[in-house]
């Protein structure tokens, strides 16, 4: 196992899209959560203190209305981690180096999930930074209800990564990684929301289906209190943080579960 | 000691047999050329040999399989495929990240890539190398470990002459220091001046193996020339000691299934005069090509001679046990 998480270290910090990624996300989250601090005016009643802080940080994700931003760019190290190695051919060079592909696969998921969580708990002091800047927001940095959002969205931040290497090692291919990571939960899964709560509508019971879509049931883990009030105000009931975590944990291990044992078993 | 033993190896790909019960063995101290028409499963063979893909049999390195060895590339160096590598990390870097999972010190890096020519590209980025530069590369990755035993899948594609030049003397330099080095090409000639012993599939399954002076020795191509105005007298005489004769050339008489000297002796004894008395070898193409002609796959639409007719008619002389020599 320590042989597998040496090459996969050097393999991540030995190509450029590390860096560049690691730019982006942080250069973004920069500039947006100064612009949204910028834009908020002040802090007041509706938002308080630590409410505008949560929903910087999120870039408004913890309200429930948007997604979480950061957490799109940092799943590619998810998928690059698999996807460079099938867009590459460097698949049977790396179990020439390690052939336990329990090893690689560990090694894998173990640095994506380190780097995601170090990289979302990052962006979201970024965030604390530029709510500082312009607003004052000091006191409310250190309340618990800002730090719910910060592990929340580290947790979720971590589990969609690794969603993203095991749509990678799933198809092994990289550009239909990419496209499953942002399509899926963007598109497919608000699309089936959608359907599901109007035909609940009609009197069914579909919105129950709907509260377990796990990307959205994952949300939940950095659902602010106002996005707890919103829900109420629309008469809208999700799954809660710990349910909704479990929800999108056991969808990610399901998901790693398949795609590891199809990499087992696959011809490299 | 550095033996690579394959037992029973197959695969196949739905109701397609790639590779069939194949066996053979690679000692040290020998480079094995490993032959096969386009299709014939030796790159199956080699991903087989080391676990990467999934199917029959088993093949052991000095008794260890190749999933089961810790640090493998101290054990068996391989290059499976050409430009194997991210576009953008460095050659440098990538041959540190392989070093890093087997124990191996990024000293070692440098060294292999100054032993494959590759010293001035070290800070490159392998998307701008050349067909023949990303088999240096790989070459480098496969000597990293200073493993006992090479298994390389065609690592003369894309090298210049002065290239395959340095590859062949480098591989026989490492067979020669008592390594296992098997290598797969389509490059018969190259083979010819490489190998020393020869693996031959065709469909996935076993055609020859030995040693390569002897695979080329049997082929019915390599005959004795024989040149003579009293072919009355030699013919049986040769019939009789099981040699076959049959029309050659411009007058002459190819025989095989036995020793020049003995034809001059038999000439001698029967009074027959010789106007010329030769051997031709096969070339390991001819070889390779009758070895493999039933199991090609993929013959285009170009019609070839047949082999010589064989007979006993007309000015045909046959030994009682036949000759071919095959």
């Amino acid at each position: 196992m320590t042989s597998a998480l040496r090459y996969e270290w050097r393999r991540l910090w030995s190509i450029r899209s590390t860096y560049w990624l690691i730019g982006i996300t942080f250069g973004l989250q920069l500039i947006a959560t100064l612009l949204a601090a910028m834009g908020t005016g002040a802090v007041n009643d509706v938002f308080d203190a630590a409410e505008t802080v949560s929903q910087i940080i999120t870039l408004g994700a913890a309200t429930g209305l948007s997604p979480l931003f950061t957490a799109y760019i940092i799943a590619m190290f998810g998928v690059f981690c698999f996807g460079h190695e099938y867009r590459y051919g460097m698949i049977r060079a790396t179990l020439t180096a390690v052939p336990d592909r329990r090893a690689v696969f560990a090694a894998k998921a173990l640095i994506t999930a380190l780097l995601a969580a170090v990289m979302s708990v990052g962006c979201s002091l970024i965030g604390m930074f530029s709510s500082m800047v312009f607003l004052d927001t000091r006191g409310a940095l250190g309340s618990e209800a800002v730090w719910y959002v910060v592990l929340g969205s580290a947790i979720y931040t971590m589990l969609f990564g690794l969603c993203g290497m095991a749509f990678a090692a799933l198809v092994r291919n990289q550009t239909g990684a990419l496209a499953m990571i942002l399509l899926i939960p963007l598109v497919a899964e608000n699309v089936l929301s959608l359907v599901l709560r109007l035909v609940s509508e009609g009197g069914s019971d579909a919105v129950e289906i709907a509260k377990v879509l796990p990307f959205d049931a994952g949300a939940q883990m950095y659902a602010s209190a106002f996005a707890d009030e919103l829900n109420r105000f629309l008469g809208y009931d999700p799954l809660g943080a710990v349910n909704g975590g479990l929800v999108f944990a056991g969808f990610t291990a399901l998901l790693m579960a398949g795609s590891f044992a199809l990499f087992l078993s696959r011809d490299a | 000691m550095a033996v690579i033993e394959a037992t029973g190896l197959g695969k196949r790909y739905g109701a397609k047999s790639a590779v069939v019960d194949l066996s053979f063995r690679v000692d040290p101290r020998s480079v094995t050329g490993f032959l096969g028409p386009n299709g014939s499963g030796k790159s199956t063979t080699m991903r087989l040999m080391l676990g990467l893909d999934n199917g029959d049999g088993r093949t052991t390195f000095d008794g260890v399989p190749f999933r089961s060895m810790r640090d493998p590339m101290r054990h068996v160096g391989a290059l499976l495929e050409a430009k194997a590598f991210h576009p953008t990390r460095k050659a440098r870097n990538h041959l540190r990240l392989l070093a890093a999972a087997n124990g191996i010190p990024d000293s070692r890096v440098d060294e292999v890539l100054a032993m494959v020519g590759l010293h001035s590209v070290t800070s490159a980025k392998p998307k701008s190398f050349s067909l023949g530069m990303g088999q240096r590369l790989g070459i480098a990755a496969a000597l990293l470990g200073d493993p006992h035993t090479l298994i390389l899948d065609e690592p003369a594609n894309g090298l210049d002459p002065q290239g395959i030049t340095w590859l062949r003397n480098l591989l026989q330099q490492l067979a020669g220091e008592g390594r296992s080095v098997f290598v797969s090409s389509h490059l018969l000639s190259e083979m010819a001046l490489l190998a020393d012993q020869l693996v031959i599939i065709g469909r996935g399954r076993l055609i020859a193996s030995g040693a390569l002076s002897d695979f080329v020795t049997s082929n019915a191509r390599t005959a004795v020339i024989v040149r003579s105005p009293d072919m009355a007298l030699l013919g049986p005489a040769l019939a009789a000691r099981g040699a076959y004769a049959r029309p050659g050339d411009e007058g002459a008489y190819d025989v095989t299934g036995i020793e020049q000297s003995v034809v001059g002796d038999l000439a001698h004894e029967v009074g027959a005069r010789l106007h010329e008395l030769s051997t031709r070898r096969a070339t390991l193409e001819e070889a390779f090509l009758d070895a493999t002609g039933m199991s090609e796959e993929f013959i285009g639409g170009v019609q070839q001679r047949p082999p010589a007719a064989q007979g006993q008619s007309g000015d045909y002389w046959q030994g009682p046990a036949q000759g071919e020599g095959r």
